[in-house]
């Protein structure tokens, strides 16, 4: 998938706010991996998760969320515009009165509604299991989800219009005589779709959908669609062997070529993870459960999976550590002509070089560009693995600044906090 | 919105939004409900007169301050906040001339790697204050604490030096060396309705109000934003469409200062200028020619032009020369006159920052000014009585 086709269509598959606990699927509370120290050696099927961490290949639009953001939203706002532009119509989520006698559905000139965007570099870890990114690749051209939506109350016309369709159209809700009030249902993919009503000609939000604010301040409801349980294929399971063999990879102790840890954690990781997703996906969506099931769980009898299963947990020796500073690394620092350093300086060479930070948090939502020109606080959706990590600034003018992205309650606030960095000059 | 409210209720009711005839402030003043007869002359007898009947106008208009405001009933400043904002925060520990520097940087998109976006008007003039030392939030810090410096330096030319190396945590001790009350520091959960909000704002003259939230894993204060009257008005411009019904003029309506107005020449010096922001309260003065047509507005936020840098020496200027500091991208000066009504200004909101509107009439003389503040208080309180909450 390339941005192209992410434009082509409605890209609903993640969301502009966390789902709601009550979520039909029982999402399981799995403590997100930067908040856990991790176990290197004893991975257990509860972190599957880390895979969700590390973005693959086939997905390179996700950590570019500063440039090539733009185009994964729905509408990308219209940046080289002023903003009067961007309101055609008096109070841009109000249709004029003319523009809603059109009896059909199409084209009522709403147009300017494109301010409605979602991210879609955030990813709720709760619905999306171990297979998030190929759910999300799916998601793409996922069989829609029939939706029912309703509105309660006494009126003559009901229509809902939402970024399912641009803003662009809408749909007429017929009267439902077994709920009361007036339904349809709608075809949505997988995701957050923002909608709001249209009663003769108002546009107004419903209080039986939960509400929030899009870019442009306007006051929306919306829904959340769940992707439909999708079957297990082989390609999942290597995807997060690999993705889930990478990230412990990384952080595997110093000295430990690469390649061993796929092996061995493949071999301890994947009869839970697969048995972790088969109870799940015979019942609930494909939410990653932390159950450690038996190997013998596996229905399906396939090569890989047999031989992986074989050893039931292999333990690797835990590296052991201790804190002693290595006599090489005292000897780098030597002015000594005794080649101590040279020595130094070659055995330095022939480690590792320690993990790279990962792509995504090297792109701050502050060094991008900003959505509203007129309104500086306005920033991107963060990706949530960017959450909670301290970004500084180069120091200027004995002024460090300091910044850290949190969530707070369904929005992102990004604090910015200055600091002298000689506070008791003078 | 339900039926059309009683005649008896609304037309006896209508008692000014206050200007005092001893202040100039065009900002409200805690005794909302004094009559005032700024704008309509003879009708000093009308709090109690029988009702008149009212106009189709006018019952639109009360619909639309009852949409209005039950729209601010219920809606949140949580609700106000974007789906990701930003607040920045200084340390008190921080030097007034580098917290400046910052305020306008971050207007001009500090953090971007490209400088093209060159400068632009301030974006930010606020920012709440951390005291590391206690770990808890000391305040906010807006463009009267600049005024406030200002006004110390003016009154102690010789304490440059001392001025030169004022830290945040010394702001209240200028307000208590120039005699200034200080602010009253309010605050508000942010999941209040917003009328909270506004009504607490009114109340203490705060142009902004932070929004403070206690931290769950802490325990601690934190300050999730800044909430100002403009966000707030925007908030309703786009959101609410009954701003549309308010369609009666200015000239009709008690809202906005039409007496006593401050105002300066180009030649004033800029000094005197702000002495009359300190000294009545206000956020701007209007600029005159000699033939009375207005030219410029002063505001409170062109006064961080001034001290940019953290030199003072610009303070001899006239008030024509500080102008000319402002950035090339300033939007300008919004006007309208006595015939415009609320609901094109609301529409002006919408699209534009606008924090003030100067009442001009045919020939640009001056006329009154019009503020954020003044249009809050209206919304919130045209028509209601006094003791209502």
């Amino acid at each position: 998938m390339g941005q192209g086709e992410s434009k082509e269509q409605n890209r609903p598959s993640s969301r502009s706010s966390t789902l709601p606990p009550s979520s039909t699927a029982s999402p399981i509370p799995v403590p997100s991996p930067s908040s856990r120290a991790v176990d290197v050696p004893r991975i257990i099927g509860e972190e599957p998760l880390e895979g969700a961490d590390f973005q693959p290949s086939g997905l390179p639009d996700d950590s570019t969320f500063g440039i090539g953001a733009s185009t994964r939203y729905d509408r990308p706002p219209r940046l080289p515009l002023p903003i009067e532009e961007e309101l055609h119509l008096p109070g841009s989520p109000i249709i004029s009165p003319i523009d809603t006698q059109t009896t059909d559905g199409d084209g009522d000139g709403v147009i300017p509604r494109r301010i409605s965007v979602l991210s879609s570099t955030t990813v709720d870890d709760d619905d999306l299991g171990d297979d998030i990114f190929t759910t999300e690749v799916h998601s793409l051209n996922a069989p829609t989800v029939p939706t029912l939506v309703v509105w309660k109350g006494d009126t003559d016309k009901v229509y809902v219009t939402g970024t399912f369709v641009n803003w662009e159209r809408k749909i007429k809700l017929n009267p439902d005589k077994q709920r009361g009030g007036y339904s349809a249902t709608i075809h949505l993919k997988p995701g957050t779709h923002h909608l709001k009503f249209m009663i003769r000609g108002d546009q107004t939000t419903s209080d039986d959908y939960p509400t929030t604010v899009d870019y442009a301040g306007n006051f929306v409801n919306y829904i959340e669609v769940e992707a439909p349980p999708k079957p297990i294929t082989e390609a999942d399971i290597i995807e997060a062997v690999a993705t889930s063999a990478i990230k412990a990879g990384e952080v595997a102790a110093v000295g430990e070529p690469a390649a061993k840890p796929i092996d061995i954690r493949a071999g301890t990781r994947v009869p839970e993870t697969v048995a972790g997703q088969r109870p799940s996906l015979s019942g609930a969506d494909g939410n990653q459960s932390s159950a450690h099931g038996p190997p013998d769980a596996i229905p399906q009898g396939r090569d890989s999976d047999r031989r992986l299963k074989a050893p039931p947990r292999e333990k690797v020796p835990r590296p052991k550590y201790n804190s002693e500073v290595p006599a090489f690394l005292k000897d780098l620092e030597s002015n000594e002509n005794d080649g101590r350093a040279e020595r130094a300086k070659r055995v330095e060479q022939t480690l590792p070089s320690p993990p790279s930070l990962p792509m995504f948090l090297g792109k701050s939502i502050l060094n991008g560009n900003m959505p509203h020109k007129d309104d500086a606080s306005v920033l991107l959706m963060p990706n949530h693995t960017v959450l909670n990590h301290l970004a500084t600034s180069s120091i200027k003018h004995g002024v460090l600044a300091t910044s850290g992205t949190t969530r707070y309650k369904r929005k992102f606030l990004t604090t910015i906090m200055y600091k002298p960095t000689t506070p008791n000059e003078a | 919105m339900a039926a059309p409210p009683s005649a008896s209720h609304d037309a006896s009711s209508h008692t000014a939004v206050s200007h005092s005839n001893t202040m100039t402030g065009h900002e409200a003043q805690p005794s909302f409900v004094a009559p005032s007869s700024f704008l309509r002359p003879g009708s000093a007898s009308r709090p109690g007169t029988p009702a008149k009947p009212l106009s189709p106008l006018d019952k639109e208009q009360i619909e639309g301050l009852r949409a209005i405001r039950a729209f601010l009933k219920v809606r949140t400043s949580y609700d106000v906040l974007p789906l990701s904002f930003r607040l920045i925060v200084f340390d008190t520990a921080l030097l007034v001339k580098k917290s400046l520097n910052i305020l306008i940087q971050n207007g001009n998109h500090h953090f971007r790697i490209s400088p093209r976006l060159c400068s632009r008007a301030l974006g930010i003039v606020s920012a709440p204050l951390w005291d590391s030392k206690t770990s808890t939030f000391a305040g906010l810090l807006t463009t009267s604490d600049y005024i406030n410096v200002i006004q110390y330096y003016w009154q102690n030319p010789d304490a440059l030096a001392a001025v030169d190396q004022f830290r945040l945590n010394s702001l209240r001790d200028i307000e208590k060396a120039i005699g200034v009350t200080p602010l009253e520091t309010v605050s508000i959960h942010p999941l209040r309705p917003l009328y909270e909000a506004c009504r607490k704002m009114l109340a203490s003259r705060a142009r902004r109000i932070p929004l403070v939230d206690v931290d769950d894993e802490t325990q601690r204060a934190m300050v999730v934003s800044v909430v100002t009257q403009y966000r707030i008005l925007k908030f309703v411009a786009v959101n609410v469409k009954e701003t549309q019904m308010l369609r009666k003029p200015l000239r009709d309506l008690e809202v906005g200062t039409y007496t006593n107005l401050q105002t300066a020449q180009m030649s004033t010096p800029v000094m005197d200028v702000i002495h009359m922001l300190v000294k009545n309260s206000i956020s701007s003065v209007p600029i005159l020619d000699a033939d009375g047509v207005v030219i410029n507005v002063f505001e409170s936020v062109d006064v961080i032009l001034l001290i940019k840098g953290g030199v003072y020496d610009d303070l001899g200027l006239t008030v024509g020369e500080a102008l000319l500091k402002r950035s090339d991208d300033f939007a300008g000066i919004y006007s309208c006159t006595l015939n415009d009504r609320l609901d094109t200004i609301f529409d002006t909101i919408r699209k534009s920052r606008v924090h003030r509107l100067v009442v001009i009439d045919e020939r640009n003389h001056l006329k009154g000014l019009l503020t954020l503040s003044d249009i809050l208080e209206y919304i919130l309180l045209e028509g209601e009585s006094p003791d209502e909450a």
